[in-house]
């Protein structure tokens, strides 16, 4: 499934719509600790988390995640939507809990 | 390919620069055309670098040189130096402030990755005069 159809489907909100919205979501990885992330999240995965500052961008960028999905309705910082708008990272927010997120996730790609 | 050198600075009091060198490196190594599971490693291993240099010393230098078999990286601090590298080694052992732990860092990680990325790891350091951390990634 495309990060645009997961979008649709689950009803995300698009912080910043990047430039991922064709490619293909490869898996799904969870997790808040940004060590883990940036060892565990694989090209085009889309990565759930409850972090929200600009690191997480980074490693978005670095690991070429195809989508960060923020969970629960974290609140995200204005200067981290602008960057990820800068840098066309697509930065998703849902009001889901991360378990429920990649369920869904899970049963859609 | 000929040999080819980079150099970054890290800046100290910019947490949320912190991985910028990785990101320029990571476009160098993709124009070089570097296989992508090598430039993984690299840049894994140097966003960890990267993150403690800010983290504990207040920035720093890294030098990268690239030649047709490996990935050659310096990073350099003149931080307060690790008392006890074994223990730093630990995985889960971290000397990093609540702050920075609230912000996903400072998990014990960042040197057993930066370790587990490389093909080559040395740790040279003096207390209250910095460290010096020398990784080789091989590209063959």
């Amino acid at each position: 499934m495309k990060v645009k159809e997961l979008i649709e489907v689950l009803g995300l909100e698009v912080l910043s719509a990047g430039e991922t919205s064709d490619v293909s979501i490869g898996g799904c990885f969870a997790g808040d600790l940004l060590s883990l992330a940036m060892s565990g999240v694989t090209a085009s995965d889309a990565w759930v988390t409850v972090q929200t500052n600009l690191n997480i961008l980074g490693i978005a960028a670095l690991t070429e995640a195809s989508c960060v999905i923020v969970a629960n309705s974290m609140n995200v910082p204005e200067n981290v939507v602008e960057k990820a708008k800068e840098e066309s990272i697509c930065l998703l927010r849902s009001d889901k809990g991360v378990y429920e997120l990649c369920c869904l996730i899970g049963n859609n790609i | 390919m000929n040999s080819f050198k980079v150099q970054y600075k890290v800046d100290g009091e910019d947490f949320s620069a912190a991985g910028d060198a990785s990101r320029k490196l990571k476009k160098v190594l993709q124009n070089l055309g570097i296989s992508p599971q090598i430039i993984r490693k690299a840049t894994v291993a140097m966003y960890e670098g990267e993150i403690n240099m800010v983290i504990h010393a207040d920035g720093g230098v890294i030098d990268a040189e690239i030649t047709p078999d490996k990935i050659h990286i310096f990073l350099r601090d003149k931080g307060p130096g690790i008392p006890d590298i074994a223990l730093a080694m630990t995985e889960g052992y971290s000397t990093a402030s609540n702050n920075v732990r609230e912000l996903g860092f400072g998990a014990g990680m960042g040197l057993p990755n930066m370790e587990k990325y490389t093909d080559y790891m040395n740790i040279t350091t003096q207390i209250g005069v910095g460290t010096t951390i020398e990784m080789i990634v091989n590209i063959v």
